[in-house]
């Protein structure tokens, strides 16, 4: 049979086609079977008789002639390619299908042997000698040992402490006959020395003989359940121990738990009381404060310290002091409460006794109070009175500057009354004793004895005024500070000369003797008033003798270095003296001491006051004077010899 | 007879002191004011002056100041008699050209021997009779 050239090439080709899709069916098996050289061959065969006709066909298509290619044989070659093909397309899906089984297989292998290694638990089989056949990553990590330190060599007593490993020892042997142990504890020892306890449970694999073959056993760390339950038994612990009464309750007022405190505290033990409502420890009028409590805890709130009574066992009323905290459950949801309940009574009553003493303090205070608010009125009152009493020193005190004010006025008028005095009395005096005197030396023709006797009183009389006159004025410029002081360069001696001549007469009329012991010494000061002081203390010595001696004397005394010396002048007579007790009074104004000879002895009564004053605030001197009465008297004056302007002439 | 001017406004006092004055044999002429009183000082040329300080014109230190400067009585003595002893007054009467002062008030029986003592010349003999 004879092929057109068409027919021939679309034959080749189409068989190149199904072999090479063949080929590539088959390639894709290759990585999928176990069998690679196989279909490697399979797939060579097929890619080599699809080259074979390449080339024919290559020929037929370049139209080289003449070139007759076996019909049948490339007939046969074709369904021959197509048997391959669908035969290959036919066992690719098993052998896909076996990949995959395999496949998961092997993850389900790897998933056991992850799961074995490393679950939350520790894995082991122990032979009968209960050395370790194999053991997980898990428990080698708890343990701290690596796998070919434990695996063949180690047994697992050697793991355990000395009291496991006596429990063990006890153990395994049962184990192995009975084939099972569940959660026995016992306390492994890590690489480190540390303990594990955990929990073991194990099942026995046996032969088919029934013997022991190995265990099975898994190991759980229970040390944070060991640390639970020691945190829970130090709990408890405390909770019994506790002087407070601890109690646990439901919802619905059913104690739930009782310690020793709550025994102690209300006196029912555990068993008279879980179970039963707490309102059995209240009392009745107390109970609604129950409803209250619970309200509270039902928000979640914790009601501290409420103060409130309760009933022992024994009936005694005792006041304790509650704290109520809500108690959630795992959900969260407050299914109880707690109770810690003090006995109070005690410090209740200290309470109520410091309350009564607190009372007791504040009437006092209040008393205290009130007597100090009463104190304070009374003080105030004072003030106010003092107030008054200032006030009318203020008014006193203006009154005085206005009277202050008059009497500088006064004082004014007083000066000028003492200035025209010391004129307009003194002028007619003069012109009285001027006349008087002339008259009695008979100037003017003779006089008769009873006309002389007269004259002389008229001419005493006058000069006593005069007298008066001059020491009222020069006391009053004393007081005044106005006294001026005249500085005179003079001899000591011809001033107490000159005050002698004054008196000679009347000493001589008196039959009196005269004795004087005068220096000649250089002096300045105010010679008129010493001649005046001098003068005076003569004409009293003079006054006042009757018989005896009149002595005048004066000296220098030595003073301190770097001071003027003082002069002495010292009248001394043999008079009445002066009482000791009236020597106080001698230099005092206006004073005339008693005396028999006071009559006769006429006087201002100024005349020691203006002499001490003169002295003292003129002369910047000192008078003193000692006497004895019936025997005479002796005056000392003391002034510097020389005196300066300083000081005195501004006094006042 | 030596002439004595007394400047004196008070009558009183110049009789006075002319008691005194004639008994030792003195001619008394008398001014009552200052002005008179330099008048008749220039005019009489008295032996001495006694000049009452506290006159109703010029004051007596004033009528000696210009005593002393009318130049031909320069010399003559003139004796203050003070009232008031005040020391300035002393000492104005000196500066004003005094020859000396008493203070009233003045004693008749010693005044002669004090103002013969402050002259430097013998005190005449009292003639008893003054008038």
């Amino acid at each position: 049979m004879t092929f057109s050239s068409p027919s021939l090439i679309l034959l080749l080709l189409l068989s190149i086609a199904i072999q090479a899709t063949a080929a590539v069916m088959a390639i894709r098996l290759i990585s999928i079977t176990g069998r690679r050289i196989a279909w490697c061959l399979i797939v060579a065969a097929l890619l080599l008789m699809s080259v074979r006709r390449i080339l024919p066909l290559y020929r037929l298509l370049i139209g080289e002639q003449p070139y007759t290619p076996d019909l049948l044989n490339e007939l046969i070659g074709f369904a021959l390619s197509c048997a391959m093909a669908v035969g290959i397309a036919l066992i690719a899906p098993l052998f896909r299908e076996r990949k995959r089984v395999e496949e998961e297989l092997r993850l389900s292998a790897d998933e056991m042997l992850d799961l074995y290694e490393h679950a939350p638990c520790g894995y082991h089989s122990l032979d009968a000698n209960g050395i370790f056949i194999r053991i997980n990553a898990t428990e080698l990590q708890w343990l701290g040992y690596q796998r070919e330190e434990i695996v063949g060599r180690m047994r697992f007593a050697d793991l355990l402490t000395s009291h496991s490993k006596q429990l063990f020892a006890e153990t395994f042997p049962r184990f192995k006959q009975l084939g099972c142990v569940k959660d026995m504890e016992c306390e492994m020892l890590r690489q480190d020395g540390t303990i594990l306890p955990v929990l073991l449970s194990a099942s026995a694999v046996t032969n088919p003989d029934g013997s022991y073959l190995m265990s099975r056993s898994t190991v759980h760390d229970i040390s944070s359940r060991k640390k639970n339950e020691e945190a829970e038994h130090l709990l408890s612990s405390i909770v019994e121990s506790s002087d407070d009464a601890i109690i646990a309750k439901d919802l619905q007022q059913t104690i739930l738990t009782w310690n020793k405190g709550a025994e102690r505290l209300y006196g029912y033990t555990a068993d008279e009381t879980v179970g039963r409502s707490v309102t059995m420890l209240v009392p009745p009028e107390r109970r609604a404060e129950l409803d209250e409590i619970m309200a509270t805890i039902r928000r979640g709130e914790r009601v501290e310290h409420f103060i409130s009574e309760r009933i022992r066992k024994d009936g005694e009323h005792i006041s304790v002091s509650l704290t109520i905290s809500p108690i959630r459950d795992a959900a969260g949801t407050i299914s109880q409460a707690s109770v810690i309940a003090r006995n109070i009574t005690e410090e209740v009553q200290l309470a109520a006794q410091l309350k009564l003493q607190q009372l007791h303090q504040e009437e006092l205070v209040q008393q205290r109070t009130m007597e100090l608010i009463e104190r304070s009125r009374e003080l105030q009152e004072n003030q106010q009175a003092l107030m008054n009493i200032v006030d009318d020193l203020n008014q006193k005190t203006e009154e005085l500057e206005q009277a202050n004010t008059r009497m500088q006025e006064l004082d004014q008028l007083k000066s000028l009354f003492i200035a025209s005095m010391s004129h307009e009395l003194r002028t007619p005096l003069n012109s009285i004793i001027g006349f008087s005197s002339i008259l009695k030396d008979e100037w003017l023709g003779p006089v008769n004895q009873e006309q002389k006797e007269n004259l002389t009183t008229i001419l005493r009389s006058g000069k006593h005024l005069l007298n008066l006159i001059n020491d009222v004025i020069d006391v009053s410029k004393i007081e005044a500070g106005k006294i001026e002081i005249r500085f005179e360069l003079f001899d000591l001696y011809d001033l107490l000369k000159e005050a002698v001549q004054y008196i000679e007469n009347d000493i001589r009329e008196k039959g009196l003797q005269l004795e004087l012991q005068l220096l000649h010494h250089e002096l300045r000061t105010d010679r008129r008033r010493l001649l005046q002081c001098v003068l005076n203390l003569l004409s009293n010595a003079v006054k006042f003798t009757e018989q005896g001696c009149i002595t005048l004397s004066s000296s220098v005394e030595a003073v301190q270095l770097g001071k003027p010396e003082c002069i002495v002048i010292t009248i001394s007579d043999t008079g009445i003296g002066i009482a000791e007790a009236d020597t106080n009074r001698l230099f005092k104004p206006f004073v005339r001491l008693e005396s028999p000879l006071q009559t006769l002895a006429p006087g201002t009564g100024l005349g020691l006051y203006l002499t001490k004053k003169l002295i003292e605030e003129v002369l910047d001197g000192s008078i003193t004077c000692s006497s004895a009465l019936g025997e005479g008297s002796a005056f000392t004056l003391s002034i510097p010899e020389r005196l300066y302007e300083k000081g005195t002439g501004s006094r006042g | 007879m030596k002439k004595v001017l007394v400047v004196e406004d008070n009558n009183d006092n110049l009789r006075l002191i002319s008691y005194a004055l004639r008994r030792y044999g003195y001619e008394v002429i008398s001014a009552e004011n200052g002005i008179k009183g330099v008048d008749l000082a220039i005019a009489e040329r008295p032996y001495f002056i006694i000049m009452d300080i506290n006159l109703p014109d010029i004051d007596g230190l004033e009528a000696t100041r210009r005593i002393r400067k009318s130049g031909a009585n320069g010399s003559i003595p003139i004796i203050a008699i003070t009232s008031n002893a005040m020391t300035g007054d002393m000492d104005q009467a000196l500066v004003a050209g005094c020859t000396g002062y008493f203070e009233k008030p003045i004693d008749p029986l010693t005044i002669m021997d004090k103002i013969h003592a402050l002259l430097g010349i013998p005190t005449p003999d009292a003639s008893g009779n003054g008038g």
